[in-house]
């Protein structure tokens, strides 16, 4: 499905993370959220999956340098080809996101902004970023990047405010502007979780598809593991803050933590019509 | 056995007057007593609509609905009887329960409404069967999780013992492994006291998981009620590779 065999060039690993740990103050002292992850990503996609609360968005802020003021982030290692993020200046920060890393939301109707149009924050990155280009270029890109992602760049999209917009369709307007940089490093939060199923497996294909074809590195963030297992190389399963396992998708099936099973199996299905789901002892969740 | 439920040329609108646009069109509907039937379709079929409908929250409706052997009247509430044997979930736990009420008081209302004399009991006894402790009672719904709060919705709607109880995404808004103990906590309620379950989702796994029957949604229109062997041909299927799904733990 997708290789992340070691480059053959010497570049160091696209993203190299150690013993990263994020806290907050809480009284006197610091309450760890996240607790010493560590991974690699270089190359294809990879799935970080677990439950709400299970630190997987607090990991990936860290990632992107956006976590609130209050926390505090610590690590052995965190780079990007070799370029220490630790110490990046808040400058730094706003370059790396706007030329090496992408993210997508959640939710279109929340992530998108309400009183810009669509052409308008679809082209932002290149405004900010890629100082260079006249407005004709620009416009070029932006009509580009929308119909690699699917969608029909004609008037009445790019004029379209994000209310007019289908949750489906939003979702690619997102897409379309955190690619239109052309990151190295795509972070994709949930983004399929507000979709109906029937546009799931669209979106995700269409990053896959995407990520194949700009050779672009993409995480993708997930409490639902049999779907994201489909798409992704490597899969990356967090519990209460810790990184329980680092596994390839097709030995999910064989997977020995108990968590990771119980994500596995408890996806329900016309198979399992009439039987009870795994889920964890019930007892944990009082 | 008897029809629990039934529609005929059932016309729905979200307000007064024969100019307003349809929602749902010409509903036809039949739920026999004790299965779990299955409502699917895409965002904005109608299917949520049609529940409104049946559970007395949406009046401007035309046609022929039987709920419980009982006509019901497009235009007029539910009444009687109805008002306790038909019950719903909706699909946002959070926005269904009374945000500066505790779970204690939400579910001993309906009782002492309906003239019990331990409500308090009662609703401990309501929690602890979707697998909830009694100490929920003191809590506010914000200090429950997505989880919890679902299963609080279930047993208020649960508390006046319904012949029916109507199901509006009731999975939709929770994670994978949360949905699979909501899943359970619904085929145990139907193994353990048949109650006719109608259940709304766009998630096809969750409709071949549960019901016994289902049919299909789009744009307005009802399509014909599958049986199960039907129903589960025309479900999409999710492949998973090296794993057959429902594989046993």
């Amino acid at each position: 499905m997708n290789d992340f065999a070691p480059s053959e060039n010497r570049l160091p690993p696209l993203l190299e993370v150690q013993h990263l740990s994020v806290s907050v103050a809480r009284g006197a002292g610091w309450q760890p959220l996240v607790r010493d992850v560590g991974f690699r990503l270089d190359g294809g996609l990879s799935a970080l999956v677990g439950e709400s609360g299970s630190g997987k968005s607090m990991t990936a802020r860290a990632l992107l340098g956006l976590t609130s003021p209050g926390c505090r982030i610590d690590a052995a290692t965190l780079s990007l080809r070799g370029q220490e993020l630790r110490t990046a200046s808040p400058a730094q920060w706003a370059r790396l996101r706007g030329c090496h890393l992408g993210l997508v939301q959640q939710d279109p109707r929340y992530a998108l902004n309400p009183v810009r149009s669509v052409s308008w924050q679809v082209e932002e990155g290149l405004r900010l970023h890629q100082r260079g280009l006249g407005r004709a270029e620009r416009r070029e890109r932006v009509a580009a990047i929308l119909s690699a992602v699917g969608l029909d760049p004609v008037r009445r999209l790019l004029d379209a405010y994000p209310h007019e917009l289908s949750g489906g369709m939003g979702q690619r307007v997102m897409l379309a502007a955190s690619l239109i940089c052309e990151p190295e490093l795509l972070i994709a939060d949930e983004p399929t979780s507000a979709l109906d199923a029937s546009l799931r497996d669209q979106i995700l294909d269409l990053i896959a598809r995407l990520a194949a074809e700009r050779r672009m590195t993409v995480l993708v963030i997930s409490h639902d593991l049999p779907l994201v297992a489909r798409y992704c190389g490597q899969v990356l399963v967090m519990r209460n803050g810790e990184l329980l396992e680092t596994l390839p998708a097709d030995r999910l099936a064989e997977a020995t933590h108990p968590y990771t099973r119980m994500l596995w199996r408890c996806q329900p299905s016309a198979a399992t019509y009439g039987q009870m789901l795994p889920v964890m002892d019930e007892g944990e969740w009082q | 056995m008897s029809d629990i439920l039934s529609l005929r040329n059932v016309t729905i609108r979200h307000r007064a007057g024969a100019h307003a646009p349809q929602a749902v069109s010409g509903a036809d509907l039949r739920i026999a007593n004790g299965e779990i039937f299955g409502l699917l379709g895409p965002s904005g079929c109608g299917k949520s609509t049609l529940l409104r409908v049946v559970a007395g929250l949406n009046r401007f409706w035309s046609g022929e609905m039987r709920l419980l052997s009982q006509p019901v009247k497009p235009g007029s509430p539910l009444r009687g009887v109805l008002r306790q044997q038909v019950q719903m979930v909706f699909q946002d736990p959070y926005a269904s329960l009374h945000p500066r009420h505790t779970i204690g008081r939400a579910l001993a209302e309906p009782l002492r409404r309906l003239g019990e004399r331990h409500p308090v009991e009662q609703a401990a006894a309501a929690l602890s069967r979707v697998g909830l402790l009694p100490a929920l009672l003191e809590r506010y719904p914000h200090q429950l999780s997505g989880g919890q709060r679902q299963r609080v919705a279930i047993a208020r709607a649960l508390l006046t013992q319904p012949k029916l109880l109507l199901l509006d995404e009731p999975t939709s808004a929770l994670d994978k492994s949360v949905q699979a103990g909501i899943l359970n906590v619904l085929s145990r309620l139907r193994a353990e006291t048949g109650t006719t379950l109608l259940l709304v989702s766009h998630d096809a796994d969750v409709i071949g998981h549960l019901c016994d029957r289902a049919a299909w949604m789009n744009e307005g229109r009802l399509g014909p009620a599958l049986d199960r062997a039907a129903m589960v041909a025309a479900l999409p299927h999710r492949h998973v590779a090296g794993m057959e799904p429902g594989e046993k733990t």
